[in-house]
């Protein structure tokens, strides 16, 4: 082994420049892999954070099942008569308004002078006893808990609400937004100047003009006088962002809601030795109807199955991107392998064995990906912490150290150098010395080509059959992420090899005038190494692969999803609205008609992937008539004229159409959905496009949070949701607005005039829609970073490549030169060779995109029952092509450059 | 530790085909017996030996000449056992290198004979001593005992002070005495040379073939150079003549210059 391992280290050692592509190729690799999964493990710890606040450390929680109703302290003492139960405390939590008169310094003429501004505020307010205050913690960051009625502990977001910078900003995000910047609520600084001249200073007093520790800020009341409330404390703001929250007594908010012995949730602690889920089976049905009781582990069960697919994702990329990897490592340590084919024919002559030769190749690919994940491991380390540190706002827990992730990028990093190796060592250990002692170069039989076409094309089919073939949406999924994908992958790696022979057939004469080159020169380099650039290209393709893949999904998300939901006009949301509230909007001159809607998540089986994640529907309830009054639906099957009356009569639904294309249920089927372990049954009455309200509330984060990812819904009546399923709160309010009113002025009119009723959201169907597309670019942008460094990894195997090439062939550069070529020539021709290698990775990576889209569309229709086009995104694969043209001509730079310095004589001296 | 790894020659060898130590004086150092070799190239075959014999029974320094094509170095590649003859017999120092399988053809090339080619001798990632010390690397031989060996024999082909260089730091003739001192470490009794000389300049050419031949004498080794120069067979004391895959004639070089072995070779030619 030892005399194995020496060849090994000597042969990296001597091509250092070389050695260090393929090095840094898997450090890349691991860097990629450990930074995704720590920032995937850092947002997920904090999504872990804001679960453990909702419920602390209680074992089991109770709330009402009309989500936002409260019920009477008489269960909490129930409760507490459990002989189980040893602790158990009350929360009561409401929508609250909050305003108040902060000092500033507006501009004058020539100078900032002191002035006031009224800021106004709505949240989401927690009535918390201090003794229970382990069972929902507040993460103070300056002053203390509340502890009388007059008190009150504002978060940062709301404190961010409550400022002049937030006040005086041209535009304010909708939803469930992360205010940036929330952190850096700080102490303001007063007394404020009456005058001040420098612009920095006025800028600095105002950064930090807000309501504060020891200011009194009101709580307006609808019909009655506001309340006035000290701040006594400044809490963190929910890890990934969220709503403005507040703190106080119990006791204080409900005089504040005016609502004397309200509860919204009671958490339990249980006695030692009783098992949660006993207790909860066993008092289920005993609190009465309305009331759930559930274990806090079923409550963070969500997040839990969240996790463990973002696990399963990460999985999937960490293979792909290791693949990629390893395909890099192959070509590199096989042209190495050629190139040194000679030196290998004299070691077996002078006494080295094929097993001891095949060793030394081994140990290269376990040294390569060891020294790779030495050095990846770290360097994504540091990117993951740089990056949270620039989003330390949304996820203030910092970093979260994945040792998941960190094991998969060091078994990837040694997988994908041990997998590389595997080709040249069966080719060293296949070597004979008399072979290595002749013809060096052997030109590419197309026995060889055809075989390794075959076996590509082979890869594809397996991935097409994969996705054509079976119907059960849970083994497409899995099959796929465990064979399909894979074999994609390798096919198109394959494939690169008579993809550069047929894009150097098409294009090489076009590319090689443009260059300068003289006929065919470019084609007869290609046409006598094509494993090497084809497996070049292959490894180059994957980046690409993933953009086009990312864009196309995109677009068809945008287009053919969002694209065919016709949102209302506008809404408001909130905890728990009133039919006060409706009508004061229905006396808006601007407003046309209203509809109160309830919504309320339910369980049903069919969508989302089993045992990893799972989406609930949401009952959305309204007043049909008035309802299809104002929305614009399509009927895929029935008609508004014969559902509405049927709604109207109760027990029956209309589904999304998602439904009919997931589990074929449509007009006449029975549908049934769980709700606190009770069924109910209903009859479609009509199949129909979204109306965008389930996105709303999904927007607006009605419901529970986090608890389930509801995706699709059912439509039916107030009366029947609340019959059924005993809810009848109002959490949204749809408006339909006059066509000529400008939407923006309106929303700020209703949010205005509705202060009095702490609306939490209000928003217009476009803001939303815009808000909606904005997040969703974003995304794609951040996935297509990903893609990117993907692209950079690959363009270190074009430098090995084009850095192997030069080695292999100097004398023959040196032989053109001494005939006449200039050395521009000779930089030119070896520049082509990346181009072709480009170009033919762009061929590629589009192709397999687009293929591997195919896969997403099937998936999304059998698991979701989302249909949509698919659409080859132009621009992504133009920026795609210019990328890797890119990336591929700036590695080959620096061999070329020392290429061209170097004189005939020199080149002519390596004998061929 | 095997004999290799603790620097002796090995002597042993079993039935399976590994070599045998032939002690008896009448075995011949060099022997190709009737050997045929054909080979397959670009569709057509091509008989490189057709029937070669030869026989060379003691140390000393011998030549095989032949034009290009001849199979010179054909049977060359056979006397190291790189390859197998078609049909004849190839010994070296007693051992049908023929009939050895490749893991024991390899075991032998690496202690019991010597080969030095034309180029590409060295390794480029190792300094002169590295590659001195190859082949005992490869055996697994004592550290201490690979550098103290690799340094004497450095010093006495005359590049001790060179031994941390890289090849690529060395001239041509300064190459090829690293490979000869690499052939050396264990002393074998045989030694080939595929035309050693064909990238050198007439200066070091010379200097190598006086080198070898001094070897030859003073170690009591039988040095085989393949070539196509006279002025090298000169300095042999015998020339095997190859044409058309057979040994056609051999003669002294004793009293002959470069002009003669010329004259003389011609003449074999056309007999």
């Amino acid at each position: 082994m030892l005399p194995a391992l020496r060849l090994a280290t000597s042969s990296l050692g001597g091509r250092k420049v070389r050695s260090g592509l393929l090095i840094a190729a898997v450090a890349l690799s691991a860097a990629l892999v450990v930074a995704v999964s720590s920032a995937v493990s850092s947002v997920n710890a904090s999504l872990g954070d804001r679960m453990k606040q909702t419920v602390g450390v209680a074992d089991l929680a109770v709330r009402s099942s009309g989500s936002g109703k409260s019920f009477g302290t008489d269960v909490l003492d129930e409760i507490r008569s459990w002989p189980e139960v040893a602790r158990a405390e009350g929360i009561f939590s409401a929508s609250i308004s909050a305003q108040g008169l902060i000092e500033g310094l507006t501009p004058g003429d020539t100078t900032w002078e002191r002035g006031f501004l009224e800021v106004r505020a709505t949240a989401l307010a927690f009535g918390i006893e201090p003794t229970g205050i382990d069972l929902r913690p507040v993460d103070l960051v300056a002053g203390r808990l509340a502890q009388a009625e007059g008190e009150i502990v504002i978060d940062q977001l709301l404190a961010e609400r409550l400022s002049w910078r937030w006040a005086t900003a041209p535009e304010k995000k909708l939803g469930f937004a992360v205010a940036a910047g929330a952190s850096e609520v700080a102490e303001p600084i007063r007394p404020v100047p009456m005058v001040v001249t420098r612009d920095d200073e006025a800028g600095e007093i105002n950064s930090r003009a807000g309501v504060w520790l020891g200011d009194v800020i009101q709580m307006p009341r609808l019909f009655r006088d506001g309340v006035p409330l000290e701040v006594v404390g400044i809490a963190a703001q929910p890890p990934l962002g969220g709503r403005p929250q507040a703190y106080m007594t119990v006791e204080g908010l409900r005089v504040l809601k005016g609502e004397a012995d309200a509860l919204s949730e009671v958490l339990v602690v249980v006695a030692e030795g009783v098992d949660p889920e006993a207790l909860q089976m066993d008092k289920a049905n005993v609190l009465g109807d309305g009331l759930i009781l559930k274990t806090t582990e079923k409550i963070t069960a969500g997040v839990d199955r969240s996790i463990r697919s973002s696990q399963l994702g990460l999985i999937l990329a960490s293979v792909l991107a290791f693949l990629s990897a390893s395909f890099i490592v192959m070509t590199g340590l096989t042209t190495d392998v050629t190139q040194r084919q000679r030196e290998l024919a004299v070691l077996r002559c002078i006494g080295a064995t094929r097993r001891q030769l095949v060793v030394a190749q081994v140990g290269i690919g376990l040294l390569l990906g060891v020294l790779g994940a030495a050095i990846g491991v770290p360097m994504g380390l540091a990117i993951a912490w740089t990056l949270i540190e620039v989003f330390r706002d949304q996820v203030p827990g910092g970093l979260s150290v994945p040792w998941f992730g960190i094991v998969l990028a060091v078994v990837g990093s040694v997988g994908s150098g041990l997998l590389g190796a595997v080709w040249p060592a069966w080719r060293t250990g296949k070597l004979s010395p008399l072979e290595g002692l002749g013809v060096r170069a052997r030109p590419a039989t197309r026995r060889g080509v055809m075989i390794v076409t075959g076996f590509g094309l082979l890869g594809l089919a397996i991935q097409l059959a994969i996705v054509k073939g079976p119907t059960d949406g849970q083994v497409v999924f899995w099959l796929y992420a465990t064979m399909g994908l894979p074999a994609l992958f390798i096919g198109y790696f394959l494939l690169g090899v008579p993809a550069v022979l047929v894009v150097t057939r098409v294009l090489g004469g076009v590319t090689g005038k443009a260059l300068g080159l003289p006929p065919r020169v470019l084609r007869r380099t290609i046409e006598a190494t094509p494993y090497r650039h084809g497996f070049t290209a292959g490894a180059l393709m994957a980046g690409l692969g993933m953009m086009v893949g990312i864009w196309t999904e995109g677009g068809a998300v945008m287009r053919d999803w969002l694209g065919t939901i016709q949102f209302p006009d506008a809404f408001v949301s909130s905890l728990f609205l009133t039919e006060e509230a409706q009508a004061d909007l229905d006396a808006m001159d601007f407003v046309e008609a209203t509809c109160a809607i309830t919504i309320e998540p339910v369980d049903i089986e069919g969508f989302g992937i089993e045992g990893l994640q799972d989406f609930a529907t949401s009952f959305l309830a309204f007043e049909p008539r008035s309802f299809f009054d104002m929305v614009d639906v399509q009927w895929v099957q029935g008609s508004e004229a014969e559902a509405v009356p049927r709604l109207e009569a109760g027990g029956s639904v209309i589904v999304a159409r998602e439904f009919l294309i997931a589990q074929g249920l449509g007009l006449g089927d029975t549908f049934v959905c769980k709700k606190n372990g009770n069924s109910f049954e209903f009859e479609i009455v009509g199949v129909v496009t979204s109306p965008g309200i389930e996105l709303v509330s999904k927007f607006f984060n009605v419901g529970a949070e986090f608890e389930q990812q509801a995706v699709h819904a059912v439509f039916g009546s107030r009366n029947d949701l609340k019959t059924k399923l005993g809810s009848d709160a109002i959490h949204l309010i749809q408006i339909d607005l006059r066509d000529d009113v400008d939407d923006a002025e309106a929303m700020a009119t209703i949010r205005e005039e509705l202060f009095e009723y702490a609306i939490l959201d209000a928003g217009s169907g476009r803001e939303i829609r815009d808000e909606i597309v904005g997040f969703i670019t974003q995304s794609l942008v951040a996935m297509s970073s990903i893609a990117i460094a993907s692209m950079l990894i690959a363009s270190l195997g074009v430098a090995n490549l084009i850095a192997a090439g030069i080695e292999v062939r100097k004398f023959e550069f040196g032989v053109l030169r001494s005939v006449g070529a200039t050395k521009g020539l000779i930089a030119r021709l070896v520049l082509a060779e990346a181009i072709v290698v480009a170009l033919a990775a762009g061929v590629l990576g589009s192709l397999m995109g687009l293929q591997g889209v195919l896969a997403g569309q099937r998936i999304y229709k059998l698991l979701m029952g989302m249909e949509w086009r698919i659409i080859p995104p132009w621009n992504a694969i133009a920026l795609g092509f210019g990328i890797v043209i890119a990336l591929s001509l700036i590695a080959a730079g620096p061999a070329v450059w020392r290429l061209s310095r170097r004189a005939p004589r020199e080149l002519l001296a390596s004998p061929a | 530790m095997t004999q290799a790894a603790r620097g002796e020659r090995p002597d042993q060898s079993d039935a399976a085909g590994r070599w045998h130590d032939n002690a008896q004086a009448a075995s011949p150092r060099v022997l190709c017996d009737d050997a045929h070799k054909t080979y397959t190239t670009g569709g057509r075959n091509v008989q490189a030996l057709r029937g070669a014999s030869l026989r060379i029974d003691g140390a000393g320094f011998f030549a095989v000449m032949g034009r290009s094509g001849s199979g010179k170095s054909t049977l060359l590649h056979l006397l190291a056992g790189l390859d197998r003859p078609d049909s004849g017999r190839v010994e070296l120092d007693g051992v049908d290198v023929g009939g050895l399988s490749d893991r024991a053809a390899t075991e032998f090339r690496r202690t019991r004979l010597g080969i030095v080619f034309q180029s590409f001798n060295l390794v480029p990632t190792l300094t002169a001593e590295e590659n001195v010390e190859l082949p005992g690397m490869l055996a697994g031989a004592d550290a201490k005992w690979l550098r103290g060996r690799s340094r004497e024999l450095l010093d006495e082909l005359g590049i001790g002070e060179r031994h941390t260089h890289r090849p690529e730091a060395l001239s041509g003739g300064e190459q090829q005495r690293v490979a000869i001192a690499r052939s050396l470490l264990y002393s074998p009794p045989v030694l080939l040379a595929d035309e050693p000389t064909g990238a050198l300049d007439s200066a070091s050419a010379e200097t190598l073939w006086s080198l070898l031949g001094r070897l030859a004498s003073e170690r009591s080794i039988t040095v085989v150079m393949v070539t196509h120069e006279p002025a090298a067979a000169a300095h042999c004391e015998r020339v095997f003549v190859i044409s058309d895959g057979r040994v056609t004639d051999d003669f002294g070089t004793e009293g002959l210059d470069a002009a003669g072995v010329a004259a003389r070779y011609e003449q074999s030619g056309r007999s």
